[in-house]
């Protein structure tokens, strides 16, 4: 009886060697590792004692089909009359015969490199054919006869491609505007700011959004009158405003289209659509000026699709081809170009006086040497060119860390006479290039330091590909040296290359480095002496003197400066709330009056820009 | 005794329980490539095979007329087509993604742009044009069954307009590939992909083989010329022969008022040495020329020649401006054309053997 049971499970138990039950690790990772002639095989980080893998023919590894079942989990069946090895795994089945080089994969016929054989007892199967139909990678390496066949995790199915939306409304949930869902026009142009959108047909056939924030010399009765302008050289079809609502649609219509204009102004923001219809376009005209009709100034109801980027008071600016992405505050609008590719520009949008700004530069490495180098670069330019009265620089070039890239950096606080300033200016390298990323904060604000921590905290770059993005040079380098101009009649002086040429003929010349403005003139009219010429800075004293805002810093006093002697009469003034210094240098040579007049933004007016003037007016000689 | 009979017994049920599927001889019918799986009698050494089931698997129609008893087999050539469409759709899949120039994907509604593309190896790897991918985003597959699965683009060559794409599924059926050299003009060519909307998912025209190794302005190798219809969306589909092999990666065609029928397809052999370059080094191997070659106005225009490509713009690589170029590696050139061929069939990163003429004199040297 005890015999009976136990030939029995023996049996049993053969048979279901063959006829294991399948564990399919499709989506774990399937690593086999071994050299040609190892005896122990790692297969998923196991060590396995198998028959002996070897190769046959043009190099074909075969291995015992154990090694298969192993790694990949395939379920596999042996017919022995046919000798033939069926092996089982999701989406791939494969029939193989002993000798036979024609294989069946799902059953089509492929002709294998070499027929598996039967060897020891072991059924060897070829390694590379298999595994590869199962989804995994094959390497070889020839100096070590290593083999290694990987199958990584399955990624995820999960389609990605987008196409319309389909919901009633689209809008911008930010800046509080929302119109019917124009689904069959494409949305062809949106801005990172979200101040303009554009839906068109095609090139002629459209719908523009734009949002310009409220400024305080708006003036709806003057903006509809220009709006009528616009239209003047077309037959004007409409024209209503309504003051209370302050919504103004105007059309007018020529030979090529149909131009419809709404202006809507809110107590934050103007907005304007506009759309343009080709006559011929009936059904794009009709739909069209439906849809405009339907825009209101207003985010609010359901089914509403949201252009808007904003997410917790901040949009994200991506690059792609910079790789590159930081946080931009929501209320900010993007100054530099949409094209642009190394150059980054985000203004304040709020108030009108807020000079608020993100700028961020990117740089080849080798055109700057580097971030730190660019850093104490900048740094010590900036501090001579700053005026010193009105500025605090930090005392050195500093450290830092931000979102785990180490940055150099400095701070400075700019405490002008109509505004105040915090700014910090960061320098960082990754790979071959330098990103340079200088935030300025109006004051008051409620933490300025937090506000840009956040702003640094938030950037994410990755390594640029130097062939690909290519050089990129930094473009301004301050010219060295000097170079003397003969512009002005019998008038030669020597002046410094920074200083650009922006006008010059014989009778006047100006010269300006991007903050101080440098004019000459010549007054001809009459013979001058040199006490009229004094009086005439009198004269000039007084005006200011009687100007609002000004003031008289050096009343027209006699100075030689050089081989001249000049009345000098210095004075400064607010306007538009800018304020400037101004110096002028009076003197006379052969009758004529020569007028030199130098202004100065008060950020430029430093002790550095002022002896800089100081030369070029001592280089001043007559002929 | 007993016992011994009864484990026969339960030895026998074992075994029927399992092995039923295959057939009780050794004989196994392929057709077309497939394994034929119904019952076939071997007697007196002949095979006996199921005539409808055999017939229709060849495309054939079978009727059978009870009250004759008999069987009517017939097969045309349209069968066969038919056949053929039918055995190589699996392998022809849509690729349609989002377009994605200078990175603006605007999440309202994306344009979206597709081509087609050719499965050649079973887990997952897919030929197509290089130009179907460029800027694609959201890249997405469409087997011919209406599957849509994520793809990634491994490997892309602007000079081939070949890409690679992979998806992750198993057990697809690959397409057989022509042998470059029956690819005559005049024979059959068949091409499926989706042209114009994907609603046209591997549509199928037909035409012939109108030109082998056409050099064509604008395409760095020669191209195969063909009269099947080729419209926007066939891009990176299959150009198959009466075999149902692979001839060509359809690509392009001339577009005018005054032209009809002629489009292009990359020939498989081109497409054979793509594939081998990527899997071999992840992208074409071509040599670093630090020189320009000009070819003469015959060539240009495509008037056959004898003369040579003069060297123009040398930097030093053995070469000087003015030398004239008639062969590389063996192979005589007289196109810019034929070099980039020659290149492609001879080049293995080694130095180039140039044969040219300086002054007068016929030279032949190894430059790099």
């Amino acid at each position: 009886m005890k015999r009976l049971l136990v030939l029995l499970m023996a049996l049993v138990l053969t048979l279901t060697a063959f006829m294991n039950v399948a564990v399919y690790a499709e989506d774990s990772r399937v690593e086999i590792d071994f050299c040609v002639g190892d005896e122990t095989l790692k297969i998923n980080g196991e060590a396995v004692k198998v028959e002996k893998p070897y190769v046959v023919g043009e190099g074909v590894t075969l291995v015992p089909v154990r090694v298969i079942t192993e790694a990949f989990g395939a379920k596999v069946d042996w017919i022995n009359e046919t000798q033939t090895v069926k092996l089982t795994y999701p989406d791939v089945n494969i029939v193989l015969q002993i000798d036979n080089p024609v294989a069946e994969i799902n059953g089509r016929a492929e002709t294998l490199l070499a027929a598996p054989e039967l060897t020891g007892g072991s059924t060897m199967v070829p390694l590379r054919f298999i595994s590869e139909n199962f989804g995994a990678d094959v390497s070889y390496d020839n100096e070590t006869e290593r083999i290694t066949v990987v199958k990584e995790t399955s990624v995820d199915t999960e389609i990605t491609i987008n196409g319309t939306v389909d919901s009633k409304y689209v809008g911008d949930s930010y800046y509080g505007w929302s119109m019917e869902n124009p689904a069959v026009m494409q949305m062809t142009e949106r801005y990172f700011d979200g101040t303009y959108t554009c839906f068109l047909y095609d090139e002629d056939n459209g719908i523009k959004i734009s949002i310009n924030v409220l400024s305080e010399d708006y003036d709806f009765d003057k903006s509809f009158s220009e709006w009528r302008d616009v239209f003047k050289s077309s037959t004007l079809v409409k024209a209503d405003k309504d003051t209370q609502k302050k919504i103004m649609h105007l059309q007018g219509k020529d030979k090529q289209g149909i131009l419809d204009v709404y202006e809507i102004v809110t107590d934050r923001y103007v907005y304007v659509v506009s759309g343009h219809f080709e006559n011929e376009e009936t059904d794009w005209k009709t739909e069209g000026l439906k849809l405009m009709e339907t825009f209101k100034a207003s985010f609010d109801g359901n089914d509403i699709y949201d252009l808007s980027n904003a997410k917790n008071g901040v949009r994200k600016f991506e690059s792609d081809e910079m790789k590159l992405s930081f946080n931009v505050p929501e209320n900010y609008l993007m100054l530099s170009d949409e094209e642009a590719e190394n150059n980054f520009v985000f203004i304040s949008g709020d108030a009108e006086d807020d000079y608020s700004r993100i700028s961020m530069d990117i740089y080849s490495k080798s055109s700057v040497d580097g971030a730190e180098a660019l850093a104490n670069k900048d740094f010590n330019r900036n501090k001579q060119y700053c005026n010193e009265e009105i500025t605090k620089f930090d005392s050195n070039v500093s450290q830092n860390t931000y979102a785990n890239i180490s940055t150099y950096e400095y701070n400075y606080e700019i405490d002008a006479t109509t505004y105040s300033e915090c700014d910090r200016d960061v320098f960082f390298e990754i790979g071959d290039y330098v990103y340079n990323i200088h935030i300025s904060v109006m004051l008051p604000n409620a933490d300025p330091e937090a506000f840009v921590d956040n702003i640094l905290n938030s950037i994410k770059a990755e390594k640029l590909n130097s062939s690909t993005v290519g050089e990129i040079l930094h473009n301004y380098d301050i010219k060295e040296g000097m170079s003397v101009s003969e512009k002005l009649n019998k008038c030669k002086m020597t002046i410094p290359n920074d200083y650009e040429e922006i006008q010059a003929s014989k009778t006047a010349v100006i010269y300006s480095n991007g903050s101080v403005v440098l004019c000459g003139q010549i007054l001809m009219d009459k013979e001058y002496t040199y006490s009229a010429i004094k009086n005439l800075a009198k004269t000039y004293e007084n005006a200011q003197r009687k100007t609002e805002g000004y003031s008289i810093i050096q009343s027209a006093t006699d100075v030689t400066l050089g081989k001249n002697k000049f009345a000098k009469m210095a004075y400064k003034g607010t306007e538009d709330k800018v304020t400037g210094y101004i110096e002028t240098y009076f003197t006379v040579s052969d009758g004529a009056a020569y007028i030199f007049e130098i202004s100065y933004s008060e950020l430029a007016y430093s002790e550095f820009a002022r002896n800089q003037v100081k030369e070029i007016i001592a280089s001043v000689v007559f002929k | 005794m007993k016992h011994i009979r009864m484990i026969a017994v339960i030895m026998v049920v074992f075994m029927n329980l399992g092995y039923t599927v295959f057939a009780q001889n050794d004989v196994k019918i392929y057709v077309n490539g497939m394994r034929f799986n119904q019952e076939v009698i071997m007697s007196n050494d002949r095979t006996y095979i199921p005539v409808r089931a055999v017939s229709e698997a060849l495309g054939a129609n079978v009727s059978w007329d009870e009250k004759s008893n008999s069987v009517y087999v017939s097969f045309t050539e349209d069968d066969a087509i038919a056949k053929l469409v039918e055995d190589i759709s699996p392998s022809v899949v849509t690729i349609v993604g989002n377009y994605d120039k200078n990175g603006d994907t605007y999440k309202y509604n994306n344009p979206t742009v597709h081509g087609s593309g050719v499965i050649y190896k079973s887990n997952g790897y897919i030929i197509t044009n290089a130009h179907v991918v460029e800027d694609i985003k959201n890249l997405t597959v469409v087997l011919n069954d209406g599957t849509c699965l994520p793809g990634r683009t491994l490997y892309s060559d602007e000079k081939t307009d070949l890409a690679v794409v992979k998806i992750d599924k198993l057990g697809l059926k690959p397409v057989a590939m022509a042998d470059e050299k029956t690819i005559l003009s005049g024979k059959t060519a068949i091409a499926v992909g989706t042209p114009i909307s994907l609603s046209m998912r591997n549509t199928v025209t037909k035409g012939i083989v109108s030109g082998c190794d056409v050099p064509i302005p604008g395409s760095y190798y020669k191209l195969l010329q063909t009269d099947a219809a080729i419209n926007p969306g066939n891009s990176g589909g299959a150009l198959i022969n009466a075999k149902g092999e692979l001839i060509g990666i359809n690509s392009s065609k001339f577009v005018s008022p005054d032209i009809d029928n002629i489009g292009f397809a990359i020939p498989v052999g081109t497409v054979k040495f793509a594939i081998q370059q990527f899997e071999k080094y992840g992208y074409i191997l071509r040599p670093n020329m630090d020189f320009v070659l000009e070819e003469s106005w015959e060539a240009k225009i495509g008037l056959p020649t004898t003369k040579g490509l003069t060297v123009k713009d040398s930097a030093g690589s053995g070469l000087v401006d003015g030398d004239v170029i008639t062969a590389v590696n063996g192979v005589p050139v007289h196109s810019i054309a034929d070099w980039n061929e020659a290149i492609k069939d001879t080049y293995n990163g080694t130095a180039l053997n140039v044969k040219y003429i300086r002054n007068g004199v016929t030279v032949e040297k190894n430059i790099k």
